[in-house]
């Protein structure tokens, strides 16, 4: 069973999301360095989807399941296709005059999560995000 | 998030406490723009910050990229296991000042 919250696609409701998952996921009965964890990524991925995504109708979905000891963040927007998944690791040996300014939330969610798949479904982007329970 | 602030000589302190996240981050870009003046050390007390993402380091940086472009120096103070463990993450720990 998945539980889902529909959000406006904008910072101002980041809180209220991440909320959201971090209460589904203690319900499913996270450790809680791991739900820091995640809720670190859903603020760089659903902060994307609310600063980035043109288009669209201006809302996002996102969905948290527990399946065989997994958790399953699902996020669901329909701006312009974009898959994180494919996007280039920033290079952390670089001074701080050659870091460029960004690029370290996708980096940072991919981190923190066991595995992120991508897929573009008609007019959506489909983003899932999985953990396990007790990593 | 909420800010604190103090200047002590050439050196503005800054203590954040809450978050710097996604929605609180262009509020400590905008405060310290006002803030910052002529300031040539900027202290952050991140004692009672509980979470920073992407967002918040971007402001570190520019901060520390302002500060280097005048000739200063910026520091990060206190900051909790949790929030430096994001900051090595990014490999921000080897190109900022911590303390």
């Amino acid at each position: 069973m998945a539980a889902t919250f529909r959000a406006r696609t904008s910072v101002e409701e980041a809180e209220a999301v991440r909320a959201f998952v971090r209460a589904e996921l203690e319900a499913g009965g996270m450790m809680q360095k791991s739900i820091r964890q995640l809720d670190l990524a859903i603020d760089e991925l659903f902060g994307n989807i609310a600063l980035h995504s043109d288009g669209g109708d201006g809302t996002a979905e996102i969905s948290v399941s527990i399946e065989d000891g997994t958790a399953v963040i699902t996020l669901t927007d329909s701006g312009a296709p974009f898959d994180p998944t494919t996007i280039k690791e920033p290079d952390l040996t670089a001074s701080a005059d050659e870091r460029p300014i960004g690029g370290l939330g996708i980096f940072l969610a991919r981190r923190l999560t066991d595995r992120m798949t991508y897929e573009r479904a008609g007019e959506k982007n489909i983003l899932r995000l999985y953990k396990d329970l007790r990593s | 998030m909420e800010i604190r602030d103090s200047r002590q000589g050439d050196c503005l302190i800054a203590a954040i406490s809450g978050e710097l996240s996604v929605a609180t981050a262009s509020e400590l870009d905008a405060w310290l723009a006002g803030a910052l003046g002529d300031a040539s050390r900027l202290e952050f007390d991140f004692a009672h910050l509980d979470f920073i993402s992407s967002a918040g380091m971007r402001s570190m940086l520019a901060a520390h990229k302002t500060m280097t472009a005048r000739g200063g120096s910026m520091t990060i103070k206190n900051c909790s296991p949790a929030v430096m463990e994001v900051f090595e993450i990014v490999g921000f720990d080897t190109i900022l000042d911590f303390e």
